[in-house]
């Protein structure tokens, strides 16, 4: 202690006041510099001057030592940062102990936003944006056959065309075919099933990299017809039928009626470009294929040369194609050759579906979120004073700022934590919904790396935007709020007010969505697919490989006279390809024998469909003209179509059809015998196409599909269906056993499940923002208790008191609905391709929606405002 | 030039009340410590206006509480360090609202008393 501050602790103590220690050596300097100048000046006894100065000083106006003010000198600058978080870190969760039901509901609605969020996020990942599990899988692309025309962007492609584009291709380092397709497994000692199955080039799965779990992959001997026959298996097979036994792999099976050996497993994850089987078969590559000009029905896959981009293979293949429209105009006029990225391609269905319903979980955790942020400003109003004192204490606006940030951050990083949990339970139940809606391959394990790294991407992310307004306005705080009141209040409201403006906009953006959708699903629920589909079973057999296939025009038709002697049996036929049933069956080119040759880029085109004599009585599909099949109309008679309602609109509109010849691309001639009503045959919401109808005796083609009407519950019937067939072929494997109802049910399952999930967000989020709506008024309501209270001490009623908030609440509501809305119309367009029926931004639904949503929000602020109107006025004035 | 010493009794408590006016005034543009401040108010004033050095620091320190100046520790080589204090904010707003009725009080005296002023 300098000889100052002795002598002004001992003035203090004279007087019996004791100072804080920063207060001396305050004074002390003060005394020193006064000195000093007495020096300069007036050399005549300074110290005399010093010691007069401090006899005059009354110290009773200066704190005391446990008063703290001044504070404790700070270090140049606002504190270190590191400690100050620690203890920012300790009194956050002090003060968060202190209120259990804020905290809890808080973490709890956080854990579910984050939560859902993450696991739709999971499972977009890997539909969508995950990279293929390939070798450099971003050179991979499929080349389709393209006629814009006709609207084929991407077809399947010719073997010939293939052979010849492939060979001649430098822009490509590999290509080879595939195809899915379905095959019967017996001969192993387990009942024989019918299984999916792909046909596959040695140079595709080279193409992908892939390395088999056990054996080897197929090599371009296996390719050659002469070569013995040989399968891989799927791990899921390998493991489920051969109990993961090493020696699989060498044993014989019989595929499709013949024996091969399985030379390998291939992981159970493997998929080329979305297609996968159970078992897998090489090419053939026989010497017609490379130059079978006729028909199209594979799939392609190719890997670019180094350096070559998509847009250079596309440009060299179609100058290829090009000599091949001339050498082939039949085949390829009007046709060229489109290359696809692989990631583009897969995935590339289900995209929009997809997205929405991430759009639409994303946009409930912005609405939870929302309500958080303004339940956090009210939170950071009401512990201003709190704030305050600190402030006043010496706390800069970092610091204060700081602890606040702290606070919200908290909150989101225990809501984070916890919505991992919820998260890795989420993901299951998506994982289930998405692929029984088909919008998956098949279903994935729990939270993997990204899926982590977005979870705590989005917590932050959320927790640093909620954090922010009650961080900024903390900043802002003085000792002067220690006051009651204040402008920190209103701004508060208004703040809250924007919020909750943005939640109901949120909510009228999902919730349109979801009526959308749901009004799409009723136009397709009433949708008549043109057959009665109550009273019918359907079971389909494959008759794969060559001894079945001789034999299934027999087959069938036996089968289908054991079938009709079933009790309750009424009638019984088979198609090859049942409608709805999701296969996309037969389509041709064709011509009308009686006209002239449009030539070959001008030929209709319609769907082919081979059925037993009977199928349209039997499915209740109404004869509109002329005969149905019989019994006469076999191979070595002369070939008959029936046609559709379509056709004849499309290509014989004034004359009847009856009599007309048929020339199909196989230069096969019919004549039509009978016309029918159209039916649904891909899709409810699909329009109708031309369909010509073959004698399945005639052209017995594709699996085989029998179906039954009986006069009793259909579904009975199922296992006495799958005892006669093995009654005629034992060996044969029967899937698909089902009402043809519940066909046509599943054809709907994704409308139905994107719509549910839908509803169930909009609801979500209109819930959350009514909760908004209803807090913001609440809180105003409190706040206007006293004005309220002379109100009505001075003869306003109840009711005028209610509609005085309510019409204020209005505006809130009204313009978030109104941006709600505005967004709504642009962002329905992208689900365009989900829409039946009904055209994105509708306005008669978007009105409804708007409607429900003034009501649920009108709804919020009338309760709160009614408990303003239970304010005692004599209490309030008395407040006042 | 010197002014005529003025009665003490008169503008006693005008003093007292002009003194957060003064402190805040002095520390607009410069953070200054306590020495510095009694100095230049003396001077500024021609000695018209003085403060007990005490009094001075409870009134810097009644003004920190309030957050409209803060108080730093700042060592310069060679000398004992010392407590240079800054207007905040906070202070500003509050030294124009006290500029502004200090001038219409004087104003409103002026007319009534007839006072003149240069």
């Amino acid at each position: 202690m300098t000889d100052w501050e002795r002598r002004v602790r001992q003035h203090g103590n004279t007087h019996g006041i004791d100072l804080a220690d920063t207060v001396v050596e305050e004074l002390a300097a003060h005394l020193e510099d006064a000195w000093r100048a007495r020096v300069a000046t007036a050399p005549d006894d300074p110290d005399a001057f010093a010691a007069a100065m401090l006899a005059r000083a009354d110290l009773s106006g200066l704190p005391r030592p446990h008063a703290a003010p001044p504070p404790a000198p700070l270090p140049a600058g606002e504190g270190r940062w590191g400690l100050g978080l620690l203890s920012d870190l300790r009194y956050t969760l002090r003060v968060l102990r202190r209120a259990p039901a804020f905290t809890a509901a808080v973490v709890a609605v956080l854990a579910v936003g984050l939560g859902a969020t993450t696991a739709a996020f999971r499972v977009v990942h890997a539909a969508l944006i995950a990279p293929l599990p390939y070798v450099d899988a971003d050179r991979l692309v499929m080349v389709f056959e393209r006629n814009v025309s006709r609207g084929r962007a991407r077809n399947v492609i010719n073997p010939g065309n293939f052979f010849t584009w492939s060979g001649r291709a430098t822009s490509l380092d590999a290509a080879g075919v595939f195809s899915p397709s379905v095959g019967n497994l017996a001969g192993d000692g387990a009942t024989p099933e019918e299984l999916p199955a792909m046909v596959v080039q040695a140079s595709v799965l080279a193409m992908t990299g892939v390395r088999p779990e056990a054996g080897r992959l197929f090599t371009v001997q296996d390719e050659e017809p002469s070569s013995p026959p040989v399968v891989l298996i799927d791990g899921g097979l390998w493991r489920r039928r051969f109990g993961g036994a090493p020696d699989a792999v060498g044993r014989t099976v019989v595929f499709n009626g013949e024996p091969a050996t399985i030379v390998g497993v291939l992981p159970s994850t493997f998929h080329v470009a979305g297609y996968r089987g159970d078992v897998w078969r090489p090419t053939l590559i026989t010497a017609g294929a490379r130059t079978n000009f006729r028909g199209r029905g594979l799939l392609s896959l190719a890997r670019l040369a180094d350096g070559v981009t998509r847009e250079q293979a596309e440009a060299e293949l179609n100058g290829i194609f090009a000599t091949l429209v001339d050498e082939h105009p039949e085949m390829n006029t009007g046709w060229d050759l489109s290359v696809v990225p692989v990631r583009e391609q897969v995935g590339r269905e289900t995209r929009p579906a997809l997205l929405a319903l991430f759009g639409a979980v994303g946009a409930v955790l912005l609405v939870a979120c929302a309500n958080i942020a303004a339940l956090l400003l009210v939170r950071a109003t009401a512990r201003r004073h709190d704030l305050a004192v600190r402030v006043t204490l010496g706390a800069g606006p970092g610091q204060v700022a700081r602890q606040v940030a702290v606070e919200c951050l908290t909150l989101f990083a225990l809501g984070g934590v916890l919505g991992a949990v919820v998260a890795a339970v989420l993901t299951q139940a998506m994982w289930r919904a998405a692929y029984d809606a088909g919008m998956v391959l098949q279903p994935e394990g729990g939270l993997n790396g990204p899926a982590l790294a977005f979870a705590g991407g989005l917590t932050l992310l959320t927790g640093l935007a909620c954090s922010l307004g009650p961080a900024l306005r903390a900043r802002r705080l003085s000792p002067d709020d220690l006051k009651a009141g204040g402008r920190s209040v209103a701004a508060s409201t208004r703040g809250r007010g924007w919020l909750v403006a943005g939640e109901v906009a949120a909510a009228m953006l999902v919730l349109s969505g979801a009526a959308l959708l749901g009004r799409s699903y009723v136009e397709l629920q009433a949708v008549d697919p043109g057959f009665q589909a109550d009273r019918v079973i359907t079971a389909r057999v494959s008759r794969m490989g060559a001894a079945a296939q001789a034999s299934s025009l027999a087959f069938a038709g036996d089968v289908i006279a054991r079938l009709q002697t079933l009790p309750g049996v009424t009638s019984a036929a088979a198609t090859s390809f049942l409608p709805l049933d999701g296969q996309v069956g037969i389509g041709s080119t064709f011509r009308l024998g009686d006209r002239p040759d449009p030539g070959p880029g001008n030929l209709p085109v319609a769907d082919y469909r081979p059925v037993t004599p009977g199928y349209f009585a039997t499915l209740g599909i109404r004869m509109v003209a002329g005969r149905d099949f019989s019994a006469q109309d076999v191979g070595d008679r002369p070939r008959v179509a029936i046609v559709n309602e379509t056709f004849v609109r499309q290509l014989s509109p004034d004359v009847s059809p009856l009599g007309r010849p048929l020339a199909d691309s196989l230069d096969q001639t019919q004549e039509i015998v009978g016309v029918v009503a159209d039916i649904a045959l891909s899709g409810l919401g699909d329009d109708p196409r031309p369909t010509i109808y073959l004698p399945y005796a005639q052209f017995p083609v594709g699996s085989l599909t029998f179906v039954v009407r009986s006069a009793q519950n259909p579904a009975l019937l199922g296992r006495a269906i799958v005892g006669a067939i093995r009654e005629i072929d034992p060996n044969q494997p029967v899937s698909d056993v089902q009402p043809l109802a519940d066909v046509v049910q599943a054809s709907l399952v994704r409308p139905r499940v994107v719509t549910g999930a839908l509803g169930v967000f909009g609801t979500a989020a209109l819930l959350l923002a009514a909760i908004g709506v209803y807090g913001v008024v609440a809180y105003s309501v409190q706040l206007r208790r006293t004005e309220f209270g002379v109100r009505l001490a001075l003869g306003a009623t109840p009711g005028a008191i209610v509609a005085l908030v309510v019409r204020q609440s209005l505006w809130l509501i009204t313009g978030g609905v109104a941006a709600g809305a505005v967004l709504a119309v642009p962002l329905s367009g992208t689900l365009q391709s989900l829409l039946y029926g009904v055209t994105p931004g509708d306005p008669a639904t978007l009105a409804l929606v708007a409607a429900v949503i003034a009501i649920a929000g009108l709804l919020a602020s009338y309760l709160p405002a009614r408990r303003g109107t239970a304010v005692d006025p004599m209490s309030a004035l008395r407040a006042e | 030039m010197s002014t005529p010493p003025v009665p003490a009794d008169v503008l006693r408590e005008a003093k007292k009340g002009s003194a957060e006016l003064v402190l805040l005034a002095l520390l607009e543009h410069t953070p200054r410590h306590g020495y510095e401040l009694a100095d230049r108010v003396e001077a500024d004033s021609g000695g018209a206006l003085t403060y007990n050095f005490a009094s001075l620091y409870a009134t810097l320190y009644k003004l920190e509480a309030r957050g409209w100046i803060r108080g730093r520790w700042v060592e310069k080589a060679g000398q004992r360090r010392r407590r240079y204090y800054t207007l905040t904010p906070a202070g500003t707003q509050v030294l124009a609202r006290q500029r502004d009725e200090w001038r219409q009080f004087v104003l409103a005296l002026g007319r009534i008393a007839g006072i003149d002023f240069a």
